[in-house]
């Protein structure tokens, strides 16, 4: 299947007080159609820098680079300030962790509706907005159109804000940890809406999270971040099954130790590094258990283990 | 009501901190309508709560965030006053003390927060900071240094930390100096407000061990509250479950996630199980935290008649289990 995004060597570096922050280094990944890409990564990894620069929403004071970053058949780094604003929200679209700081504390949810169904030039948009908000399954649709923002729980919000994304019918989806602030209940019920808008709606969803387990349950295929740097990516069965890098295998490790409930549970030695001293060689080298000599001088590249899957890892790269 | 039977093994234990029936209310924001018409200007944040802690012991607070974990947390420190109820520490009845009088009874308890930069005052040394517990409370010169190096070893700090400010720390160090800090004064009770939550994966197993390691060495008591149901079982001898403000069950970990009783424990621990589908909680009505009898009846699968009277009361139905449910099967 075609990609519906295709990124290839995307850096960013961001200027902050004279110190030069490399917060997103050299990401290539492509989305096809209908698929869900899992970014997991931990708070620093440059998992929502990455999401943002996807939509030319990067901060202000950085550089943005790449050999490619094209969404279906708009460049998106030579593109224009106004092609940008009509793309964002029609064909590519993000999900906030914060689904009230999306909304008008002073407008009701009517009136959000009908801002983003008057972009479509639908007319009709209480019938509309009825057919959007039962397919996140609320139903009780006349009091939530006339409620205020703060009137409506968190998860009640989120599910307004995915119906209204959708709206627009955008081919790509950024959801940036749409279910962090959410209790578990409400979580694995917005979890399930979009395992089932995935296959109803046709667009592709790049989701964001530092949760192995709510990557596993909702993505086709997951890249890992460290430090600015997806470091494997492939299938999410096969990465579950087999995981290659070492950060990748403690993550799992970790994950299923925890919910085990281990004796004792398996730590990764270390912080992670900070992103203004970003080493020669592999970032996770200070806390990796096969850490080798050329680790610490070698930039180390991308390796094709097998058709699907990439990982950037000494271990597994060609002799 | 009286607080559930201790089992065998906590029978040996002294209760540490008993709180009976109590109820928290926090005045509105100044609310007009509620004033021009004579309506409840209160919020109710805690309703009619038990819940007892042993010695030594490990109890986990679990729930939605606004159902009342982190109220009833602090209420037991006394940093709010419960509008009825009573709490008890150490055989201490400290529901109304004053401040000068509840200072001598805090030097017995501790609180960690869950975001560890924001609790530590970033003007202090991390030297500083675990100083001041002990000089504040009259420790003799001599002794402070090496305490605070002992305390710095104890939670895995290493001793170069200590002239370190708190921008200056990782998140992890961070939470083992408001750790190191909780510990310096020797406190029997420790509660520990969501400490975890906001840690990366890759530090939170090292934060988890610790606290592991503590338990085991020292003889403290402590409160988890959390969302986190996996952390809650890792840590846990006993887990309280709160909804809207009430305690709904408590049970011994191990017995609370192999049969939990109330319907709304059974669908919050549904969600841990990631090949299960679709929990219990098919209703997803509005909870009214005012509304007469049980607080989960709208979104209760297994609703009575009887619901809609009076919450029920909280019955003990098993060894050291107890339970506020007319239909649990």
């Amino acid at each position: 299947m075609s990609a519906v995004l295709e990124v290839s060597g995307l850096n960013l570096v961001l200027d902050a007080n004279a110190r030069r922050l490399h917060v997103v280094r050299d990401v290539t990944l492509d989305l096809r159609q209908a698929e869900v890409l899992g970014l997991i990564g931990e708070s620093g990894s440059g998992k929502t820098m990455t999401g943002l620069s996807l939509l030319r929403l990067e901060p202000e004071q950085s550089d943005i680079t790449a050999t490619t970053l094209r969404l279906g058949e708009t460049d998106l780094l030579v593109a224009s300030q106004s092609a940008l604003r009509a793309l964002r929200g029609s064909k590519i679209a993000m999900i906030f962790q914060d689904p009230v700081g999306a909304f008008n504390p002073a407008k009701r949810i009517g009136w959000h509706a009908r801002q983003v169904l008057r972009q479509r030039n639908i007319t009709a948009w209480r019938d509309k907005t009825h057919d959007l908000l039962a397919e996140v399954d609320i139903t009780d649709t006349d009091r939530v159109l006339d409620a205020y923002p703060h009137q409506l729980s968190g998860g009640m919000l989120q599910r307004v804000l995915i119906a209204l994304v959708l709206a627009a019918e955008p081919q790509v989806i950024i959801a940036d940890e749409p279910t962090t602030n959410l209790d578990n209940i409400v979580e694995r019920q917005i979890l399930r809406l979009f395992r089932r808008l995935k296959h109803s709606h046709g667009a592709a969803f790049i989701f964001i999270t530092h949760d192995m387990t709510v990557a596993a349950a909702l993505s086709d295929r997951i890249a890992v971040m460290y430090a600015g740097e997806i470091v494997e990516i492939g299938p999410t069965r096969d990465i579950f099954d087999v995981p290659k890098h070492p950060y990748t295998i403690a993550l799992i490790r970790t994950a299923q130790a925890l919910q085990a409930r281990a004796g004792r549970l398996p730590e990764i030695a270390g912080e992670l590094p900070s992103l203004a001293r970003h080493p020669t060689g592999c970032a996770f080298a200070s806390r990796c258990p096969h850490r080798m000599a050329a680790c610490d001088t070698t930039r180390i590249a991308m390796t094709q283990t097998d058709p699907q899957r990439q990982v950037r890892c000494l271990l597994h790269a060609p002799a | 009501m009286r607080p559930p039977d201790p089992p065998p093994v906590a029978a040996a234990m002294k209760l540490l901190v008993d709180v009976q029936n109590v109820t928290v209310r926090f005045r509105r924001k100044r609310n007009l309508r509620a004033m021009l018409t004579g309506g409840d200007v209160t919020f109710r944040a805690v309703a009619d709560a038990d819940l007892a802690i042993y010695r030594q012991e490990v109890v986990g607070l679990v729930g939605e965030s606004g159902s009342g974990k982190t109220t009833l947390g602090r209420t037991i420190l006394r940093l709010y006053e419960p509008s009825e109820g009573v709490v008890v520490f150490d055989g201490e009845d400290i529901t109304h003390l004053r401040e000068h009088q509840l200072r001598r009874v805090w030097r017995h308890m501790a609180l960690v927060f869950q975001d560890p930069l924001s609790s530590l005052n970033p003007r202090h040394s991390i030297r500083t900071t675990l100083a001041t517990p002990l000089r504040i409370t009259g420790t003799d010169g001599a002794e402070i240094e090496p305490r605070v190096i002992a305390a710095l070893r104890r939670v895995g700090l290493p001793s170069d930390a200590l002239d370190r400010y708190p921008h200056e720390l990782s998140g992890g160090q961070l939470q083992r100096a408001a750790l190191a800090r909780a510990l310096m004064l020797s406190p029997a009770l420790v509660i520990a407000d969501e400490a975890v939550s906001k840690l990366d994966v890759s530090v939170r197993s090292q934060i988890l061990n610790l606290f592991k390691d503590l338990q085991a060495d020292l003889s403290i008591a402590f409160l988890f509250i959390t969302h986190d149901l996996h952390v809650a079982a890792y840590l846990c001898d006993r887990i309280a479950v709160m909804f809207f403000g009430r305690v709904v069950e408590t049970a011994p970990a191990h017995e609370l996630f192999r049969a939990p009783r109330h319907p709304y424990t059974r669908a919050l621990l549904a969600t841990i199980d990631d090949t299960a589908e679709a929990p219990e909680t098919a209703r997803r009505g509005l909870v009214d935290p005012e509304v007469r009898g049980c607080i989960y009846q709208s979104q209760c699968p297994r609703r009575v008649a009887r619901c809609g009277d009076a919450h029920p009361p909280t019955m003990t139905v098993g060894n050291d289990h107890t339970l506020a449910c007319y239909n649990s099967g």
